[in-house]
Order: structure tokens, then C-alpha cells, then sequence
């Protein structure tokens, strides 16, 4: 066959696959492009943080002066007592906590401002050291007192690498969710018409969970058991952690499947759940705290489930938190699985009918 | 005796009328030849039969029994041995017995190919195993699309001589096809379908032979158009 007819072969797919190539080729880069003014800078300033005072003695203004200072690198949030902020630190809620003691204002006073973060949130260390000398130095200048800031580690002392276990944990059950099942079922499509007149698409969708559920618990053995080998200090078969785990697995796999299922199997719905993937993994701050890169990149991890999954994967596995401090959490993601699994449910209808 | 009912079906997609206010019923006890060329709504007819599209407008009755079906593409599961095929989807709907699943295994000769993956076979083999799955479960009403489709000559008759034997008081068969001639000495019921309309139905006996009065009936649609 001649080049220009094979050419003008590639021009009618073109043609008959303009839509989706435009939606590949341009909407999707175009999204990517746009996404990128969520990166705005490497050094932290946007960081949930805990103000609190050290006693009653501490006045209004010390609290409102420190809270002052600290919005230049972080989002400061004012806190009643210690108890309250440690509990928010465990949850992820602030990574660090600034106690405030009384004589700030006073020139003759030499204050020390302790500056409290968790062994555990190792991608946090470097950049709380450097925030604690950068604070020292604003405050020597800003107040009357002697101030300096002492930074205090609190929990467990754990390696990055202990800490990418966790996240490893949730990205590759990410990947299970948007690329493996959706592929599995895509392989079976062509018996669709079959199962649809011996049994139905509903049992055959809850047989896959049925297996695919248990399956992903192959994975996390896995994972702990190099963990163990290694002699990391992390508990990934902690029930709070599998929880977590499973909860992500049924709703970013009922999302991807729905998606398959509107698109008909087609190769669009594939790009989708790539981009998807991408979003979830580039949006939802599994390794670094919220707050990094741009305050728009701290206000959409807030509102990504997957976001609180890890959080309580590393509450649960890394720092031995009990699951209860984290009931709402599971709720939440618990409320994203059910309205995941309505959108598959939505979808399978929606193909059907369109049968 | 078991029946499936059209009454007033029509079915759209979008501009286009696939199906035009069908009534028919297919029962038990008979085989029933669905005939019509392509485009006449023969598919759509089938679809709607085993459920898997919806009527526009009209409805359709189903008996209580159970709807086998072979596709004018084979069905199954291609990473799947012809063995393991019969096994899972005889557990979604089991045979009666045995005795009648190794019957249809000899009488489609799909022992030789048994533990071979279902992907792999040929047409003709794929189509055999296409049809053991529509008997499996011995269905109240089995519909087959073109079920002599790839199938070489000793296989066809064969397969002409168990759809020949299938229908009693509580089985029947529907066959969609082009090829009326084939099932000549086995229909004893045909429904012709042009353009989405029941053009003709009634029982083989009271009338000339099948192929010959669906060449009549298509002679007599094209005649008119062919005059203006």
C-alpha cells in the first residue's frame, strides 16, 4: 500500500476520533498546564500551624503578635490549649505548634517560644528546622524581649523511609483502583451481553469486589512484610490502616469503573482515569504536608478524601494512633465511598439503558 | 405451553425506528424463523427479547422459564478453556443433568477442543461453543442469531438434526437468520421483518415454502418503490 494512501487512512481516523482527540490531546494538557499555578513555591509558607499559649498569664496581644509574625511562612490558626493542639497535630490538622509564654513585651524578660512538631512527619523536619531559625531571627527584631525559639520533637523518631511505606501503601492502591480493576473489567466486556442474560452486571461488579477487596490485602502484606524484613518501624496491618486502605480501593475503583462504563470501554475513559490518577496523586498531599507549594494546593488537598486516607494510613501505621482519633476521618471516607459507589451504580444504569 | 409476547413494540434510536409497532409471539413447541435483510430490525428484535435494551413504547411479556441465547458474535470468556467456560456459566444457570451437557458436547464435538483456551479456537469452533452455552441450561425458549455461521457442512448437519429434535410442549427455539433455506425441514414458523415491521407471520404449513414466500414478500416491498 502507498504512503499517501495509508496517510489518508490516518486522516479519517483523525476525522471519526476528532472529539477524542481533542479531549486528549488539547483539554487534557491544557488541565495540566492550569494545574501547575498550584505550584508556587518550594519552601513551605502556607502550612497549617497552632498558636497557643503557654499559661493564662499569656495576653491577647503576645498571642496576636506571634501569630502576626508566623503568617509570613505559615497559616497560623489560634488554639485554647496545648491538649487541643497536640490532638490537632496527631490528626494532621497543623504540623507544628508555637507555644506562646507571657513577658513578650517586656525588655527586660528572655522568652522562649517552643516550637513542637512529630518525629514521624519526616518530610516536615528540614523545613521546621529552617522555619525555627527564621523565626528566631524575625522575633529578636519584632520584640522587646529576648526571644528565641526552641524546636521540640515529639513521638517516635522514624526514617523517610519508614514514612514512604505508608504513602507507598495508599499511591499503589491508587494504582490498583484507576489502572488494574478498570482494566480486568474492560477485558470482560465482551461477555457483558452474555452475563447480562444469565445473571447481570450487578452480581458480576460485586463478584469482582468480592475478590478484588481480599486481593488487596496481598499487597500490603507484601509491603509489611519487606517492612518487617527491613526492621521498619511501622505497623501497616494495623486494622486502621487496612481500613483506610480498603475504603480508598472501593472508591477510587467505583470511580474509575463508573467512568469506564460511561465512556462505554473506550479508550477515553482510559486517558480519563489516567488523569485522573494523576490529580489524585499531584492534589491530595500523600507525602508532603498541606500547605506546601501554594495555599490553593493546601485548600484542594483539604477537600480530597484521599488526603485524609493517608493521613490516617500514617496516623494509624507509622505513629500508632488508635483509629478513634480519627472517627471522623473514617466517616468522611466512608461518605466518599457510598457517594463513589451511587456514581457506579449511576453509570451502569446509564449504560444499560443506552445498550 | 410458554410464550414471549411483543405487543405494539417500537423501539428508536434517536431519528432512526428500529422496531415499528411489532406484535408477535414466540412460543414453545415450535421453531419460530425470524427472517429478514440486514437493517430489517432482526437484532434489535433479539436484544429487546433477552433484555438487553428496553422498548420505546409497547411491552413485552416473558414466560417464567428461562431465555438461552447464542450471539451472532460468540460469547464467552476467551482466556477461559471450553471447559471452564461450561463451568461457569453452567453455575449461573445449571443444566438439568449431566447427561444433557455431555450431550451437547458430543453433538457439537467440543470434546476435542475441551481444554483449550476459548480464545484461541477458530470460528467455527468458537460458534460451536457460542451454542453449547445457549443449550446449556436446556432454555424454555432458546434464541440463536445465525447459528450456522462458520460452521463446516457435518457440523451443520448435525446441528440441524438437535434443532430439529429441541422443540417440545415445554422448549421452543427462535432463529434469526438470512439463510432461510437451512433450516427449511426444521422451521415451522416464520416471521418476516422488513424496515422494522412484521410484513408476515404464520405457521410454515398453511403456506409455499419459507424461502420462497420471503422472496414474494421482499419482491412485493420492492415492486412499488421500484415502479415510481
Amino acid at each position: 500500500m502507498a504512503l499517501g494512501s495509508l496517510f489518508a487512512r490516518e486522516a479519517r481516523w483523525v476525522r471519526h476520533n476528532a472529539g477524542v482527540l481533542v479531549l486528549v490531546l488539547l483539554v487534557l494538557p491544557s488541565l495540566f498546564a492550569v494545574s501547575t499555578v498550584a505550584f508556587q513555591q518550594v519552601i513551605p509558607r502556607d502550612t497549617p500551624i497552632a498558636v497557643v499559649p503557654e499559661s493564662e498569664s499569656v495576653s491577647e496581644d503576645e498571642i496576636d503578635a506571634v501569630t502576626g509574625v508566623a503568617a509570613f511562612f505559615s497559616r497560623p490558626h489560634d488554639y485554647e490549649s496545648r491538649d487541643v493542639a497536640e490532638r490537632a497535630l496527631a490528626r494532621e490538622e497543623v504540623y507544628a505548634i508555637f507555644v506562646v509564654p507571657h513577658g513578650l513585651f517586656d525588655e527586660e524578660a528572655s522568652v522562649e517560644i517552643e516550637m513542637i512538631v512529630e518525629e514521624e512527619m519526616v518530610p516536615y523536619e528540614q523545613p521546621s528546622l529552617a522555619i525555627a531559625s527564621i523565626l528566631s531571627g524575625q522575633l529578636r527584631g519584632t520584640f522587646p524581649a529576648e526571644t528565641t525559639v526552641e524546636r521540640t520533637a515529639i513521638g517516635e523518631d522514624r526514617t523517610l523511609s519508614e514514612f514512604l511505606v505508608s504513602v507507598g501503601t495508599i499511591l499503589l492502591t491508587m494504582v490498583y483502583a484507576f489502572v488494574y480493576l478498570p482494566r480486568v473489567v474492560a477485558d470482560e466486556e465482551r461477555v457483558f451481553q452474555r452475563i447480562r442474560v444469565e445473571s447481570s452486571l450487578w452480581r458480576l461488579l460485586a463478584a469482582k469486589y468480592a475478590v478484588f477487596v481480599p486481593l488487596m490485602l496481598v499487597p500490603v502484606l507484601a509491603f509489611h512484610g519487606i517492612a518487617s524484613y527491613l526492621d521498619f518501624q511501622v505497623d501497616l496491618l494495623a486494622p486502621g490502616a487496612i481500613a483506610a486502605t480498603l475504603l480508598t480501593f472501593l472508591s477510587l475503583s467505583a470511580i474509575a469503573l463508573g467512568v469506564m462504563f460511561l465512556t462505554r470501554f473506550a479508550t477515553v475513559g482510559r486517558m480519563v482515569n489516567a488523569t485522573l490518577l494523576f490529580g489524585t496523586l499531584a492534589f491530595s498531599n500523600l507525602v508532603y504536608p498541606a500547605g506546601f507549594f501554594s495555599p490553593m494546593r493546601r485548600n484542594i488537598a483539604r477537600l480530597s478524601p484521599i488526603h485524609y486516607a493517608g493521613i490516617v494510613h500514617r496516623g494509624t501505621a507509622l505513629k500508632g494512633n488508635t483509629a478513634a482519633l480519627y472517627a471522623d476521618r473514617y466517616l468522611l471516607l466512608a461518605g466518599f465511598t457510598l457517594a463513589s459507589v451511587a456514581f457506579l451504580v449511576a453509570s451502569v444504569i446509564v449504560y444499560q439503558r443506552r445498550a | 405451553m410458554a410464550a414471549i409476547r411483543f405487543e405494539d413494540v417500537v423501539k428508536r434510536y434517536g431519528e432512526v425506528v428500529a422496531l415499528d409497532g411489532v406484535d408477535l409471539t414466540i412460543e414453545t413447541g415450535r421453531c419460530h424463523c425470524l427472517l429478514g435483510a440486514n437493517g430489517s430490525g432482526k437484532t434489535t428484535l433479539l436484544r429487546l427479547l433477552l433484555g438487553l435494551t428496553r422498548p420505546t413504547t409497547g411491552t413485552i411479556d416473558r414466560p417464567d422459564g428461562t431465555i438461552g441465547c447464542s450471539f451472532q458474535t460468540p460469547t464467552f470468556y476467551p482466556d477461559l478453556t471450553v471447559t471452564e467456560n461450561l463451568d461457569v456459566f453452567g453455575a449461573m444457570a445449571p443444566p438439568p443433568d449431566e447427561a444433557w451437557r455431555a450431550d451437547l458436547i458430543d453433538v457439537l464435538g467440543l470434546e476435542r477442543v475441551a481444554t483449550r483456551p476459548a480464545g484461541a479456537l477458530s470460528g467455527g469452533w468458537q460458534k460451536k461453543l457460542d451454542l453449547a452455552l445457549a443449550f446449556l441450561k436446556r432454555p424454555t425458549i432458546a434464541v440463536l442469531d445465525e447459528p450456522l455461521d462458520d460452521l463446516d457442512d457435518p457440523s451443520k448437519r448435525r446441528l440441524r438434526r438437535f434443532l430439529a429434535e429441541y422443540p417440545d410442549e415445554d422448549h421452543g427455539l427462535l432463529i434469526a437468520t438470512h439463510h432461510v433455506t437451512d433450516f427449511e425441514d426444521t422451521l415451522d414458523h416464520l416471521t418476516v421483518l422488513d424496515h422494522g415491521r412484521v410484513v408476515s407471520d404464520g405457521p410454515i404449513e398453511d403456506g409455499p415454502a419459507a424461502h420462497r414466500r420471503y422472496l414474494d414478500l421482499i419482491e412485493a416491498e420492492l415492486t412499488p418503490s421500484a415502479n415510481e
